[in-house]
């Protein structure tokens, strides 16, 4: 194989991968962090250089150290994630440069490292991404509904018993991997824009995740692939047409969706769903028992955690009751928001809302909407639903005998549960 | 060769003088810019302009020289700050989008130093500055820009900083949200120009980054974050320009300045972030005094 | 007050006058065809279930989103005089960590009348400080604001908005989730407000806070429902009609609408 049969092969494997980890990137909004991610491998990377190691393999100590550190400066109070990549990836330059200087005899020009040389790639470069593409794929294949329910509805995840580090750390791994072995063809520069086009393309014209997950890697290895050729036909260098390639398709991709088209709405934004933490029109699932995934209306982060919060919540909770459950939980929802998601809820029928003897608004979340009547316990609030035949009956027949039809009612027996009855018998008797 | 040498009397060769007058320069306004860029967020959108300019830098570059590339620069990052004005006005931070978009101008930059001559030579300037060779000419170019950038904030921190605080409250009493952003913008940019030169195109982000993330790490007073950055910018940029000068001087290294100068502040930022950890770890460790509600 | 019933009301100064006005978001309708006055010295309650478009009518009348037909009128004037309407938002939209003092929120309620370049001098002080003490939080001027509870921290904004010496005033839910004691005194300083002149729109859920405040409500649902003197308007079908989708029946005398407690 020659070495232009050897690019175009490169280019089609990474340029696939990109887009395929890169939809993880995009739609779990992590855009600003694979950047960071890419900038850092420079200095890995040229330390690798020096130290005669191979140079992927330094990039990716290089970047599992700035994870960690990135991760470390986003939990420090009036710091968080941005300024924590735009250090670490200021860093990452600066650091590469000194190596650089240091050694000013390298083997490898600095310009490979930033824009890419994907004319000088070697078989071993293909094996890496290949193997990187086959974990990528298995990792999708197999873990595929957890990365989903994780990215729609973080909240929703956690209530459902996953815990979070596993899919972070895959998704963490993937992205890492993935950035390592995109520098031969695109630099650490460019790489962001192979990783996040063909990806962002395809969320604009897919209905989709799955739709996303195909569209995307085509997209980057069509990308790839017409980039090596226009660079050869232009005269140009390889990395930045391959890049610029990558972010025609997303530009054309935006014209296409701009565009209204018979029987579509037109978009109200232009870019779906970009707000870091707030999604419009977001999707989730409204049972986390159930990784069941379905289209809501229109539904905000604080709505989504207070729903989840109440559906964790055995029993009737007040307002402040739930507030202070999600604060310990580390979350940020102010008291007025959760009053209001709490009525909200109510109103459409997703909770029961009653007030306590003390005149205080209790909500739980509805199991069913078929009519049915609580038990209630007055100290610990436990509900049970219960039916009660003979009071349906009862009222049935009372409302005959006055000569009223339709008539309804709302039914709910006030008490001390089991529990709560047994610890009030054992005070009284300690006391 | 002595630390105290390089740390004064280097300072009495002219280009070395030269250069410090030009990170002084910057580290004013970083600290006044770089404050605003924290409050408001907005560190990814300095990235993306820092991106966003280098085809101005390089297409003046290869047409004007070395001192025209000031003019091509500042077309591209005024070109730049409209567009990321408007993209703001959505009030949704597309942030795939600004990576995209401005690493394709980034390619184009690359593309076109890449026809000239000693590409690589080129690229690494522009890409890493070479604050040691700037000329007086670059100098006042670089104070002039700095000026605008510094004159364009000052009249409207106040409003600026309203709008950081409570964006809908700041519109409410009539402050046009897209014209702030825009002069924000069109700050920032000049800056990217201004630094570019002299510390190149990537390193401006950490002028324009890190000496506001470490005065919000030393202070919670509004007013303090402003000269707390400065001087800690200005303080950095003087150790790392010294130390530069020791490594090559002294020890025969040559260490391109503009990335000791990071080097320096990236350190001073760890220091500050180390110091702010234990300092909550003490506080929290001791009973307040009195729980105030 | 010995009114007469023929008489109009009130012969107080329009601060507010709103006829036919619709406004959308983008292409989204978001309120149709409201219409009511507000006089100096009087408060309206607007009352809605969430998504009813309370939210949406102050900011129009801010002339923050766009009206697609109808009037809007601050002291006769469309668009609003410059530094006639002050707007107290909800203090949980806002960041915590934001490095401000009570002190220097209060202040940027100056900032629109000093102009840009300008610098706060001596009387815009005295204004701030006379703020805080009219909102009670005179001692906690020097405290950052994110340490603040949630009911000082809308009290705080209260008082940002009282600094820029408003005609009317707009609050968004000021009383969500707050103690009686801050309950008490946002109440208490808005009647003091009105006193002096001041025309008050507030957003709110809690019924009883419209009747111990309120002249007039405006019943809200994606249009208007009904606007009127509190006791005629607050009738049982209205109030039904405002909540068709929410509220919960107990009899013919009361409705018991989500969010709010008691009767």
């Amino acid at each position: 194989m020659d070495y232009f049969s050897t690019a175009l092969l490169a280019a089609a494997v990474i340029g696939a991968l990109c887009g395929l980890v890169g939809s993880l990137v995009v739609l779990r909004r992590r855009t600003f962090f694979a950047q960071a991610l890419t900038h850092a491998t420079f200095p890995g990377a040229v330390g690798a250089a020096m130290l005669g190691l191979s140079i992927p393999l330094g990039a990716f100590v290089a970047s599992i150290a700035i994870v960690g550190i990135m991760t470390l400066i986003g939990r420090v109070r009036r710091q968080g994630s941005q300024v924590a990549s735009g250090i670490v990836l200021t860093a990452g330059f600066a650091l590469g440069v000194l190596l650089q200087a240091l050694n000013p005899s390298l083997p490898v020009h600095v310009d490979s490292f930033l824009v890419g040389s994907i004319l000088t790639t070697t078989g071993s470069d293909i094996g890496l991404a290949a193997g990187v593409l086959g974990l990528a794929v298995l990792a999708v294949v197999f873990f595929g509904k957890e990365l989903l329910l994780s990215t729609f509805d973080p909240n929703g995840y956690r209530a459902a018993g996953y815990r979070e580090w596993p899919v972070e750390l895959l998704t963490l791994g993937l992205i890492t991997a993935t950035v390592v072995t995109a520098m031969p063809a695109v630099g650490a520069i460019l790489a962001i824009a192979l990783i996040a086009a063909p990806a962002a393309a395809a969320r604009l014209l897919a209905r989709t995740v799955g739709q996303i997950l195909i569209a995307a890697p085509v997209l980057g290895a069509t990308a790839g692939i017409s980039g090596v050729l226009l660079s050869r036909a232009l005269d140009v260098a390889a990395g930045p047409a391959i890049a610029l390639t990558a972010a025609a398709f997303f530009l054309l991709a935006l014209a296409v969706r701009q565009a209204p088209l018979p029987g579509r709405q037109p978009p109200d934004q232009w870019f779906p769903d970009p707000r870091p933490d707030r999604p419009a029109g977001h999707r989730s699932c409204r049972n986390p028992g159930q990784p069941r995934v379905e289209v809501m209306k229109r539904n905000t982060w604080q709505r989504e955690a207070v729903r989840t919060a109440l559906s964790d919540t055995v029993g009737f909770v007040s307002v402040q009751g739930l507030h202070s459950r999600l604060h310990a939980t580390g979350s940020p929802i102010g008291l007025a928001t959760v009053y209001r998601a709490l009525a909200d809820l109510a109103g459409e029928g997703e909770a029961d809302c009653l007030q306590s003897p003390d005149g205080e608004s209790l909500y739980r979340a509805c199991s069913t909407t078929d009519h049915h009547h609580h038990l209630i316990c007055r100290h610990c609030g436990l509900t049970v639903e219960i039916e009660a035949d003979a009071v349906e009956t009862w009222a049935k027949n009372v409302a005959a005998e006055h000569g009223f039809t339709q008539a309804a009612h709302v039914v709910d027996v006030f008490g001390l549960c089991a529990a709560c009855t047994a610890a009030s018998a054992a005070t009284t008797a300690i006391a | 060769m002595d630390a105290w040498g390089a740390l004064l009397d280097a300072y009495s060769l002219p280009f070395m003088a030269r250069a410090l007058m030009v990170l002084l320069v910057l580290s004013l306004v970083a600290g006044i810019v770089g404050v605003l860029v924290n409050l408001r967020g907005l560190e990814f959108i300095s990235d993306g302009l820092t991106h966003a300019v280098f085809p101005g830098i390089a297409i003046g570059f290869v047409w004007g020289g070395r001192e025209g590339l000031f003019a091509g620069a500042i077309v591209a990052a005024v070109l730049t700050a409209v567009v990321l004005a408007v993209l703001m006005r959505r009030a949704v931070p597309v942030d795939a989008a600004i990576a995209i978009v401005f690493t394709a101008m980034f390619s184009i930059g690359v593309i076109v130093v890449s026809r000239e001559t000693n590409y690589v030579g080129q690229l690494e300037q522009l890409l890493f500055g070479r604050l040691l060779t700037i000329s007086v000419v670059e100098v006042v170019q670089t104070v002039v820009i700095c000026a605008i950038a510094l004159l364009l904030v000052a009249v409207t921190l106040k409003e600026q900083l309203f709008r950081a605080f409570d964006r809908t409250g700041s519109s409410a009493v009539g402050y046009r949200p897209f014209v702030l952003d825009l002069v924000l913008n069109v700050a920032i940019a000049l800056v990217v120009v201004a630094a570019s030169s002299a510390v190149g195109t990537l390193l401006v982000l950490a002028v324009l980054i890190v000496p506001g993330a470490v005065a919000r790490l030393v202070t919670v007073r509004l007013w303090l974050l402003f000269p707390v950055a400065a001087v800690f910018a200005a303080v950095a940029a003087w150790l790392g320009l010294s130390l530069g000068y020791l490594a090559s001087v002294g020890a025969g290294v040559n260490l391109p300045s503009g990335a000791t100068v990071v080097l320096v502040l990236v350190s001073g930022y760890a220091l500050a972030l180390v110091g702010r950890l234990l300092l909550d770890r003490v506080r929290a460790l001791r009973p307040l005094p009195a729980a105030v509600r | 007050m010995n009114e007469n019933d023929s008489q109009p009301r009130s012969t107080a100064p329009l601060a507010l006058h709103v006829a036919g006005a619709s406004f959308a978001y983008a292409q989204t309708p978001a309120l149709e065809d409201v219409t009511f006055d507000l006089r100096a010295g009087e408060a309206v309650a607007l009352i809605g279930p969430n998504g009813s478009g309370k939210s949406t009518l102050l900011k129009g009348v801010l002339g923050l989103i766009h009206r697609t037909k109808g009037t809007v009128e601050v002291l006769g004037e469309s668009p609003a005089p410059a530094g006639a309407v002050g707007y107290v938002p909800q203090a949980d939209e806002l960041d915590p960590e934001f490095p401000v003092t009570l002190e220097q929120v209060v202040m940027m309620g100056r900032y629109r009348s000093l102009g840009w370049l300008r610098l706060p001098g001596k009387r815009d002080r005295a204004h701030v400080a006379a703020a805080l003490e009219a909102v009670g939080l005179a001692e906690r001027a020097r405290t950052r604001f994110g340490e603040l509870s949630g009911g000082q921290q809308q009290r705080g904004l209260l008082a940002r908005a009282l600094a820029s010496g408003p005609r009317l005033l707009l609050l968004d839910e000021p009383f969500n989730g707050l103690d009686q004691e801050n309950r008490n005194a946002l109440v208490d300083t808005v009647k003091r407000l009105k006193a002096d002149g001041v025309a008050v729109l507030v957003s709110t859920h809690d019924l009883e806070l419209a009747r111990d405040v309120c002249e007039s409500v405006l019943l809200l649902n994606g249009g208007q429902v009904a606007f009127g003197p509190l006791d005629e308007v607050l009738s049982l079908e209205n109030v039904q009609r405002t909540f068709r989708s929410v509220g919960v029946e107990l009899d013919e005398h009361t409705v018991v609408v989500p969010g709010h407690t008691g009767h």
